[in-house]
């Protein structure tokens, strides 16, 4: 209303001003032709006569004449100005109009007058473009200067055509480059004005700056883009079906997942692809309540089968989307593929069975008990073991409210300690199983602690120990037996001790009294007897001599396995030299050629290595004596495995091989006494010796060509 | 005084005895050999008791001691001797059977001055009872 009014004041008061300079102009037009005139009157009254006073007159009349006609036509052209006036007015009004819609819309403005070839920027055009009113030259050149290289060409073949064309307007985009340097899209809205002739006359360009909303709609088309290439690029299957089922898109892992093609899928009905392996009554019920009710499907388990080699089992997620596209709700399907997950899990599964098997059905007892000794786990093994039901044990029972009073005491003592130290090794309990009978077992546990260090439960095995123990009886029973044995004897050793002893003493005083008395006979008697009983006292002498001999031999054999081993490290080559060198003097032996090497160091008993020697050299002295050219050798060897290998070598007499069994038994001869002196205990002492040093003796030999006689020492 | 001092010979065996004493006869060392027959007797003789409380002349210039004999063995009765401070300077000579080791350095530890195993040879045995004989009462003789 207050607006309305204001537009009729402005209307009334710019007509009564245009009718003010329409009277103004008509007046000073006739004063000036009155002064004309008038002054060309005078001018002629003084310079002619009365003569030209007609002239006067005409000039007067004529004057007159044209006043009028001159005020008619102003009058007339007043009337006709009052007019125009009243139009252009209309026509400001309607600028203003124009321009405020301009301004308020930021609509800048290019007025482009083709009659006249010129151009105006409006001052909204300029600002858009980062100019001050008074900076940027309205030209067509400079317009077009603006305007983006790729851009040019359109726009100037959009204006030529819009010349050509009909209709008076079209719109275009293009890219200006505004003052900061920086493209702006524009739209622009041209209108062209013809004339008269219909030829255009004026062409008015709006230009409306687009170029956030053109950024935006990049930005849209980016998102787009975006959105897109993750849902082609995850892992997951999606499908958007309509609510008629019908597919409406689906993404890369859909088709690859399935091997199928777009054109097999879209537009197709979900229950149908694949075979209908979608098309399963339960997940159809709960597809059908998605878009009414807004309901989500979680998880839906689906197991596939595309072919005998190609199970899924496979997950599906739905809910209601709005499509943009269709101006619809959808349904978003996802598909995960949960086989290897599946897979996974089985033979987690499996493997847990397994453990839980090889747990419960181990050939030994396992259990865990909690700090205050109740039992926590227990396998099958010991459930049998003990004669329980597992809801018997567990959570009910201490392992020490099944042990015998004797084993409760032990288990006393033993669990603070397993407590401390964390392990329990080979500890015997007896427990009493259900049926009341005993069982020996035997316990190794660890402990699980926690952090603080404190017991979480044990973890223990459990072994029926009876075996173990009837074993243990047994071994200690045969200990028994063998220590009584051992004791046994020993007690013969003894007897056999006190034996030699009563020998030594017992047997020899009969023999010396024979001998002893003998020989009184044979001074007291000497001269009185015959030849022939002389021979026999002799005999008789010289038989007794020979016993006591031989009981010596004997005494010395059984010292030599009764006296303790005194090892030392000896010179081999000292103790040989040494017995040597007794033996020598008091035999003969002259043409004796002996050849002694160089023997090492060893570590064995010196008086019994003493005796071996002189068994041994005094061996080889009495077989070789008999020869020409006696040889005897000593060496050494190193033996690998059986250690130092010495021998004495010599040519004497030798013996057969076959009877080299003999060579170290008690009383074994291969040569009769007659032959070579001697009873047979030489070298049985030697073996011996060589035994008691965890050695070996052994020989050779050949009849008449000589002996080599070995003993090893072990390193 | 006696040229030649007495000698204490115990032996049970009546063989050994005799052959003992012809050896130390033949020798013509020894005045007086008093002959005992066990170890008993000759404790009894040394400390003069039971049927020896009467008994005249001094101790031995040397004892000869059989090891092996009833009662109480050789040993035993040098054990004895040798723990007695009046008795341990007699001379003791061990005569035996035995080359056993246990007897020999029993009787050495025991301080035994002489160790004579009797060999089956009698001549041996004659010229080893001499040496000892000999060597005990010439020793002695020297030494009173």
């Amino acid at each position: 209303m207050f607006k309305n009014f204001k537009t009729l004041y402005n209307e009334t008061e710019s007509r009564s001003r245009g009718d003010f300079y329409s009277f103004i102009f008509v007046m000073l037009m006739l004063t000036t032709l009155f002064v004309v005139s008038f002054y060309t009157q005078i001018t002629a009254l003084i310079k002619s006569d009365s003569e030209k006073f007609w002239l006067y007159a005409f000039v007067m009349l004529a004057s007159l004449i044209s006043l009028a006609i001159v005020s008619a036509l102003f009058l007339h052209m007043r009337n006709n100005l009052k007019k125009l006036s009243a139009s252009e007015s209309e026509v400001k009004k309607s600028e203003k109009r124009l321009s405020l819609i301009v301004e308020t819309a930021k609509v800048g403005l290019i007025d482009w007058d083709l009659v006249e070839n010129k151009i105006y920027f409006s001052p909204i055009l300029k600002k858009m473009l980062g100019y001050q009113e008074s900076e940027l030259e309205s030209s067509y050149d400079k317009w077009i200067e603006l305007i983006h290289p790729h851009s040019r060409t359109h726009v100037q073949n959009f204006i030529s055509n819009l010349l050509k064309k009909d209709s008076g307007h079209d719109s275009f985009e293009h890219r200006i480059l505004h003052k900061d340097g920086m493209y702006r899209w524009m739209l622009i809205h041209a209108l062209v004005v013809k004339n008269g002739n219909n030829k255009p006359a004026r062409l008015t360009i709006a230009c409306i700056d687009v170029t956030e909303q053109r950024n935006a709609h990049n930005i849209l088309v980016k998102t787009k883009e975006y959105a897109e290439n993750i849902i082609d690029t995850i892992k997951e299957s999606l499908i958007v079906i309509d609510g008629n089922y019908v597919v409406l898109s689906a993404n890369r892992s859909f088709y690859s997942r399935f091997n199928l093609k777009k054109e097999t899928v879209e537009k197709k009905s979900f229950t149908e692809i694949l075979n209908g392996v979608f098309n399963v009554p339960n997940l159809i019920t709960n597809l059908n309540r998605v878009i009414p009710s807004n309901h989500h499907i979680e998880d839906f388990r689906l197991e596939i089968e595309q072919s005998v080699f190609d199970k899924k089992i496979l997950q599906l997620s739905a809910r209601k989307i709005y499509s943009l596209s269709s101006h619809s709700d959808t349904i978003l399907i996802t598909i995960h593929d949960a086989t290897e997950n599946e897979y996974a899990r089985r033979s987690l599964i499996e493997y847990a069975k397994e453990i839980e098997d090889l747990y419960d059905n181990a050939p030994a007892g396992y259990h865990s008990l909690d700090a205050d000794g109740t039992f926590i786990r227990i396998n099958n093994t010991e459930l049998k073991l003990l004669g329980y039901k597992r809801e018997e044990v567990l959570g009910i029972i201490k392992f020490q409210d099944l042990l015998t009073e004797e084993s409760k005491k032990i288990f006393a003592d033993s669990f603070p300690l397993f407590k401390s130290r964390g392990y329990a090794n080979d500890v015997e309990f007896d427990v009493v199983k259900k049926n009341g009978t005993v069982l020996p077992v035997i316990l190794n546990a660890t402990a699980v602690k926690d952090n603080d260090g404190s017991l979480l439960m044990s973890r223990s095995t459990m072994f029926d120990n009876t075996e173990r123990k009837n074993l243990f009886e047994q071994f200690e029973f045969m200990n028994d037996t063998l220590l009584k044995k051992s004791e046994q004897l020993e007690m013969i050793n003894n007897e056999l001790e006190a034996f030699t002893y009563s020998v030594s003493h017992d047997l020899r005083a009969p023999l010396r009294h024979i001998f002893g008395f003998v020989e009184l006979m044979q001074k007291s008697s000497s001269g009185k007897l015959d030849e022939k009983s002389e021979r026999y006292l002799s005999i008789i002498a010289d038989s007794a001599k020979d016993m006591g001999k031989l009981i010596d031999d004997l005494l010395n054999l059984s010292r030599v396995s009764r006296t303790s081993l005194n090892k030392s490290t000896i010179d081999m080559n000292t103790i040989v030299e040494k017995v040597f060198s007794e033996i020598k003097s008091g035999s003969d032996s002259q043409k004796l050629q002996l050849d002694i090497h160089s023997l090492p160091i060893v570590t064995a008993d010196p008086s019994l290595l003493n005796i071996v020697w002189m068994n041994l050299i005094s061996n080889a002295v009495k077989y070789s004596s008999k020869k020409e050219n006696p040889k005897i050798e000593i060496g050494y060897a190193e033996g690998g495995n059986e250690g130092q290998i010495f021998f004495i070598k010599d040519n004497g007499a030798g013996f057969d091989e076959k009877y080299k069994n003999k060579l170290f038994g008690v009383f074994q001869r291969l040569h009769s006494s007659v032959e070579f002196e001697g009873v047979g205990i030489g070298l049985a002492t030697v073996k011996r010796i060589v035994s008691r040093h965890q050695g070996k003796v052994w020989a050779e030999g050949k009849p008449g060509e000589g002996a080599v006689f070995y003993f090893s020492l072990p390193n | 005084m006696q040229k030649f001092s007495k000698i204490l010979l115990v032996e049970d065996n009546p063989r050994d005895r005799e052959l003992t004493l012809t050896a130390l006869e033949g020798n013509n060392l020894v005045n007086e050999i008093i002959t005992l027959r066990d170890g008993e007797e000759a404790l009894d003789y040394l400390y003069r008791r039971n049927g020896f409380s009467g008994r005249e002349g001094g101790n031995p210039t040397v004892i000869l001691l059989d090891i092996k004999m009833p009662k109480l063995d050789g040993i035993e009765v040098l054990r004895q001797l040798k723990n007695d401070p009046q008795l341990k300077l007699i001379p003791v000579v061990m005569l035996t059977s035995s080359r056993e080791e246990k007897d020999l350095v029993d009787a050495y530890q025991l301080g035994v001055n002489a160790y004579v195993v009797k060999p089956v040879d009698f001549q041996e045995f004659v010229d080893a009872v001499k040496n000892v004989g000999l060597f005990w009462a010439i020793i002695n003789e020297t030494a009173i």
